[in-house]
């Protein structure tokens, strides 16, 4: 299942295709140190205001900072505010 | 842009109260429920805040899932706000009163535009259409546009179309002008020229007819200049045009009191307002009548208007009043001597119309205080006129002898 995934990945590369659109991989985009969106998440593991995990199919997003919030979440997107001060993507 | 919304739609602040706040934010995100502003309060409660469509979605999820419970911490916007005042009823009557008011007024017309005009105009067709019953405050359910048009076109004969076009409480009057029709010349029918004016001819400039008169001739108006019988030949009829010029005098006279009246202003003045509300005046002053023996009275008229430019159904009346007194005054003779020599010009002017003023003459006669000013003069100008003939004349033309028209 894994490999298919990771080849069904390559194809996407190879035809220039995103990703977050044709497999659902999520996308983190990260503005300013202040806002992170993340988008194609499977939902939330994690909430304190120094720490949040999100699940995002297939991996962890951990974003650690200071006040840390969820400005806005849909089933498929969230949007963190605060001071962010890193983002790991745990395997 | 987001506060606006939920003050228009209302939005709810809401503490979720359960062991995991993690799987109850997951439990509503998989459900719809859009929220924002998610926050873990000190003591472990998460709030957040929806939209009020969003926390009926939520207390629907709360229950069915069992996983956490729902408390209000604060309400906002316009639902909630018209929920408190529901048992104002006088505020509610007066709502309902506004509503009604609103909708009534929308019946009745309270702007009238013209567009398509040119040279008929634009008070011209509006005083048309007040005539036909339409104005300001007509009800616009008893505008039949199908029969104003047909009647306005009647009254209107410069007019090829005309409707009338309502948008909300304005009327927009679209009109077509007629093209006027080029004048024909009818080439066959028997016209000839004649003197509209006595006069000894000057110079002839025949275009199209016999000539029957030369330069030098005296003539007396309705005598033919140009005949439409050509001789030549067989001979032919034709429709003569020419340019005849002639030298014509004139002899005016007019006359004016030394003694004038003469108007003094007293500085004392009084205005008036009043009001027009759809075709209705309301008058803010109790006397009416002319508050001075002898005034002056200026009323200007100002249509209220909209900061957008939409006009309303309001028209301010200012009446202004100016008193005077009125006193005798006597003009020298030479003052009134200008001013009638000046009135006798324009009038000549007026009279000769194609054609310039060769030479003037003033005399001046006084007698019992009035002044009378006789003005002479000669002028050059175009006498030629058109004369359609009866079938009669022209059959005589035709059977006379060639070259004798």
């Amino acid at each position: 299942m894994k490999k298919r995934g990771e080849k069904l990945l390559r194809l996407t590369e190879l035809f220039d295709v995103p990703g977050e659109a044709a497999l659902g991989v999520p996308r983190v985009t990260v503005t300013g140190g202040h806002k992170a969106h993340i988008e194609n998440h499977r939902g939330l593991l994690e909430y304190e205001t120094d720490r949040i995990t999100v699940n995002a199919a297939g991996l962890l997003v951990r974003v650690r900072g200071d006040g840390l919030e969820i400005s806005a979440m849909s089933d498929m997107e969230l949007v963190i505010t605060g001071t962010i001060l890193s983002v790991e993507l745990v395997r | 842009m987001e506060g606006v919304l939920d003050l228009l739609r209302g939005s709810v602040r809401v503490e979720l109260d359960g062991k995991y706040a993690e799987r109850a934010v997951n439990i509503c995100a998989r459900n719809h429920v859009d929220f924002r502003d998610l926050v873990r309060a000190p003591g472990g409660e998460t709030r957040m805040t929806v939209s009020l469509p969003g926390y009926i979605k939520l207390r629907e999820v709360a229950r069915e899932s069992g996983a956490f419970t729902v408390r209000i911490v604060r309400r906002r916007g316009a639902p909630f706000f018209l929920w408190r005042l529901r048992r104002r009823y006088a505020l509610i009557a007066g709502l309902l009163l506004c509503l009604f008011l609103v909708g009534l007024s929308s019946l009745y017309v309270w702007q009238i535009d013209v567009v398509g005009n040119e040279t008929v105009s634009s008070s011209r067709i509006l005083a048309a259409l007040r005539e036909e019953g339409v104005d300001i405050g007509t009800c616009i359910l008893d505008i039949s546009n199908k029969w104003i048009s047909n009647s306005m076109l009647l009254r209107i004969p410069e007019l090829s179309f005309i409707t009338l076009n309502t948008h909300g409480s304005r009327i927009e009057v679209v009109v077509r002008e007629e093209i006027p029709r080029p004048e024909l010349i009818d080439p066959d029918a028997a016209v000839s020229v004649v003197a509209g004016k006595a006069g000894v001819i000057t110079l002839m400039e025949v275009d199209e007819g016999w000539a029957v008169r030369a330069p030098g001739d005296t003539v007396i108006p309705g005598d033919e200049l140009v005949s439409p019988y050509v001789p030549l030949g067989t001979g032919r009829m034709t429709h003569a045009r020419a340019r005849v010029w002639a030298r014509t005098w004139y002899e005016l006279t007019m006359k004016m009191p030394l003694e004038t009246v003469r108007k003094t202003y007293t500085g004392r003045e009084k205005t008036r307002f009043s009001v027009i509300l759809g075709g209705k005046r309301i008058n803010f002053y109790f006397s009416g009548g002319n508050p001075y023996s002898e005034c002056d009275k200026m009323t200007s008229y100002r249509r209220l208007k909209l900061p957008g430019g939409a006009m309303l159904p309001v028209t301010v009346v200012r009446d202004r009043f100016e008193e005077f007194t009125t006193r005798s005054d006597v003009l020298t003779r030479e003052a009134a001597g200008a001013i009638l020599s000046a009135r006798l010009l324009a009038e000549l002017e007026e009279q000769i119309g194609d054609g310039h003023i060769v030479y003037t003459d003033y005399t001046e006669d006084l007698t019992d205080g009035m002044l009378t000013v006789t003005l002479t003069a000669e002028c050059v100008e175009q006498i030629a006129a058109e004369r359609a003939l009866t079938d009669g004349e022209a059959a005589r033309l035709r059977d006379a002898p060639a070259g004798q028209p």
